[in-house]
């Protein structure tokens, strides 16, 4: 954990509620700006929360279930932050992605597991589960072919960058999830690749604009129909990409 | 010490599908981390149980309405959750102390009542309770007193000064070791949030 960030005060009294209305608005608006700060208060919300443990246990009145459900029924939810823009791919017309918010919650998923996977051979057990949750959704609904792929780097460069994929080869659409990605250079983009045998040059899925911390979470869908997903790949290509690849890749999945 | 391992798949795999409108899920989540939440607004409340229970219901409605953003790379369902529920119910606890509805003290808990058995055996993360509760008991009863008053009385760094008679540096500097060793105590056990 980072315990020697300047704002470690502030983080303290931020997760832990101290902070009066003024502080927290200061305290928010550096938050979205320092992406160290961001993880400290993240690790310690999460021990904060802990706490909510230490309180003699009640169970709810039983009414409030009910009372809960029918308020909700017409309620509305908030939509779900991009912190970046969606791939830009050519498409005829657009599909429906109710399928994505469940796929989008398994790259989070995928994204915590390839991370912490240098660490523990625990986290094996972890990817065998995925995997098992991922086919129980599958054959739950026979609609959805989801394939989940975890995009590596030889370059030192990209090493630290996570890059899972989420493909469902019956809607021929997926998500992207990026993590700690260097910035590209001035003039160049991130570009998505699917590698698919049947088709002689890797299938342009769109460009990849990662934010300021090097983040990502996009909906992608290829120009082209993809037989088999075989590989999915990440290049560094001119702004605005290009129909076929040129430029060198910095991720590929196994 | 055996490590324990919370079932945290469970709880994000419904509240992914919360996420989608799932209203199913919803009741099955609500019913994982109901009693928590409630136990910790009837605490902060003082012991009020139509606010904990207004408190409980603004606040499960807060989860619904933020499902979608929630984000599982930064924390896990349970933290999320709680972190949404209690800023709700800071705002509740001020709210009522300018209306002077609230009790000051409430630093100590007060004695187990009759149901906890029963609040316990339902609870999901028996284990995770268990756990957090010695952890904390092994803190210095300083540390404890004012980390229970950080999290659980809605009130300000200087708030907690001015009424516990301590110097705000005093209480900034014994809040934070508190929580560093809350925390380093819940890593060595095993603790997942």
């Amino acid at each position: 954990m980072n315990t020697d960030h300047p704002q470690e005060e502030q983080a303290i009294a931020y997760s832990l509620g101290l902070m009066d209305e003024a502080e927290r608005t200061s305290f928010e608006k550096a938050l979205q700006t320092d992406s160290a700060l961001r993880a400290l208060v993240d690790e310690l919300q999460s021990t904060a929360a802990a706490m909510a443990y230490d309180s003699t246990q009640h169970v709810p009145p039983p009414d409030v279930q009910d009372a809960l459900l029918n308020s909700i029924r017409h309620m509305v939810q908030e939509k779900p932050r991009t912190t970046a823009p969606q791939i830009v791919a050519p498409t005829s017309k657009q599909r429906s992605v109710s399928w994505l918010g469940w796929a989008a919650a398994l790259v989070g998923v995928a994204s915590i597991y390839s991370w912490k996977q240098a660490e523990s051979d625990r986290l094996l057990a972890e990817n065998r589960a995925l995997k098992q949750e991922l086919s129980r959704l599958s054959s739950a609904n026979n609609t959805a072919q989801l394939q989940i792929a975890n995009l590596k780097s030889t370059v030192a460069e990209y090493q630290q960058g996570v890059a899972v994929v989420v493909w469902n080869s019956e809607k021929q659409e997926g998500v992207l999830r990026l993590e700690k990605m260097p910035p590209v250079a001035t003039g160049k983009d991130y570009q998505l690749w699917v590698v698919d045998p049947k088709h002689d040059t890797p299938v342009n899925a769109g460009i990849v604009r990662v934010d300021a911390q090097g983040f990502a979470k996009v909906d992608f869908k290829p120009t082209l129909d993809i037989s088999e997903a075989k590989n999915f790949a990440i290049s560094v290509e001119a702004k605005g990409g290009v129909p076929k690849n040129e430029g060198p890749i910095v991720l590929l999945s196994p | 010490m055996e490590p324990v391992h919370p079932p945290p798949d469970q709880d994000l795999l419904l509240l992914t599908q919360v996420a989608g409108g799932d209203h199913a899920a919803f009741t099955s989540y609500y019913q994982r981390v109901s009693g928590p939440l409630y136990s910790m607004a009837l605490r902060m409340l003082n012991g009020n149980e139509q606010e904990a229970r207004d408190a409980l219901q603004e606040g499960m409605e807060e989860i619904w309405r933020k499902a979608p953003t929630f984000d599982p790379a930064r924390s896990s369902p349970f933290t999320w959750s709680v972190m949404i529920f209690r800023s709700r119910l800071v705002d509740r606890v001020r709210r009522l102390a300018s209306r002077g509805r609230v009790m000051e003290e409430v630093a100590k808990e007060p004695e187990p009542v009759a149901d906890e058995h029963h609040a316990l055996q339902a609870l999901t993360r028996r284990e995770d309770c268990t756990l957090v509760r010695r952890v904390l008991a092994a803190l210095k009863s300083e540390q404890q007193d004012l980390l229970n008053l950080a999290f659980f009385s809605g009130h300000t760094q200087q708030e907690i000064a001015e009424r516990t008679g301590r110097p705000l540096g005093t209480v900034k500097t014994t809040i934070r070791r508190a929580l560093m060793e809350l925390k380093d105590r819940l890593i060595r056990e095993g603790y997942e949030a």
